[in-house]
């Protein structure tokens, strides 16, 4: 009885760490993996300032990928430079994977412009179509302007 | 067990389930901040702590930075009769009211399951003055800073990104330096 019990924590703790494998295998998990394993969409410039911006992207990002079912293992991080005129908003996924970064650059005191890295699957050559990517930089768009509070 | 002691078995389980109405939660939040400055009539400063992050937060998350002590005396979240206090995620950011002076200073949180304290040693409150604890880690070690401090409204109070430091005012301390 003990020896099964012991063997079945073995089985259970070796598919988790392959199941963390395969998923850190698929997706990337450093800032380097994103630049060469994502989808660009075209960047916006928008009539705003910069930390706005940046504060209303986080806290859509906070409300909507929290800690909580579908996405109980997604997080948030922002960094704000605000000397450089430059914040990021990256949402991470499971096992520490990236799911997509955004960066938001000060143009002039009322203008910015956003750009995403989306990521990409590592391993399996599947394309998103540009109109798919795209969408999603509109919807970082009207959560950073204030035009959609909900997710 | 007779009708009468399941009846008042209920009735605990149903105030012990109900919680607290916001509007006492935000009675206790003044509570807490008001506690060492009830018997005192003169100007004030506060001091909070600035979070590591927006909550909620998981296992895996530092605890959040709150004000444990104040001259040896340590700040509590509980009145007479109360149990179940608000927890330290939700006090990092409160302001605890201080009077003006020089005040020992500990610190607890920042472990990741240990009671971390840090001793911030004596520090000198100006009245009318807005300070704040935050982490900083410089070299790989983990050091805390008491800075004075500028709000950004469009930021939660929650988010670190509110705190803007404006000045540091006394050495760094090596977190955890207590225990």
């Amino acid at each position: 009885m003990k020896f099964q019990i012991r063997s079945l924590l073995y089985v259970v703790l070796a598919s988790t760490l392959a199941l963390g494998g395969c998923v850190r295998a698929l997706l990337p998990t450093s800032a380097e993996e994103l630049e060469t394993h994502s989808y660009r969409p075209t960047s916006v410039t928008v009539d705003q300032d910069f930390i706005s911006f940046y504060a209303r992207l986080k806290s859509m990002h906070e409300k909507c990928f929290r800690s909580m079912p579908p996405h109980t293992s997604y997080s948030t991080e922002g960094r704000l430079n605000r000397d450089g005129g430059v914040a990021y908003v990256t949402l991470f996924g499971a096992h520490g994977t990236i799911i997509h970064s955004i960066k938001i650059d000060r143009m002039t005191v009322n203008e910015s412009r956003i750009s995403a890295l989306l990521a990409k699957n590592k391993m399996i050559n599947h394309n998103r179509s540009e109109s798919s990517i795209n969408d999603s930089m509109l919807l970082f768009r009207v959560w950073a302007d204030g035009s959609q509070n909900s997710c | 067990m007779n009708v009468m002691t399941r009846l008042k078995l209920l009735t605990g389980l149903f105030f012990i389930s109900a919680g607290l109405s916001t509007a006492q939660e935000v009675g206790r939040f003044a509570k807490y901040e008001n506690q060492l400055v009830l018997e005192h009539s003169g100007e004030y400063s506060t001091i909070t702590t600035r979070p590591f992050k927006v909550g909620p937060l998981s296992g895996l998350d530092l605890n959040p930075l709150v004000i444990h002590a104040i001259d040896g005396k340590d700040l509590t979240n509980l009145g007479i009769f109360e149990t179940g206090g608000f927890r330290d995620y939700t006090q990092t950011y409160l302001q605890v009211k201080i009077p003006f002076g020089p005040k020992r200073v500990v610190v607890r949180g920042g472990g990741f399951k240990t009671l971390k304290l840090t001793d911030m040693g004596i520090f000198t409150f100006e009245p009318q003055k807005k300070y704040v604890v935050a982490g900083v880690p410089e070299n790989s070690v983990f050091y805390l800073a008491i800075y004075e401090y500028e709000e950004d409204e469009r930021f939660s109070k929650m988010d670190p990104d509110r705190y803007v430091l404006t000045k540091k005012l006394a050495n760094s301390i090596q977190h955890g330096n207590l225990k």
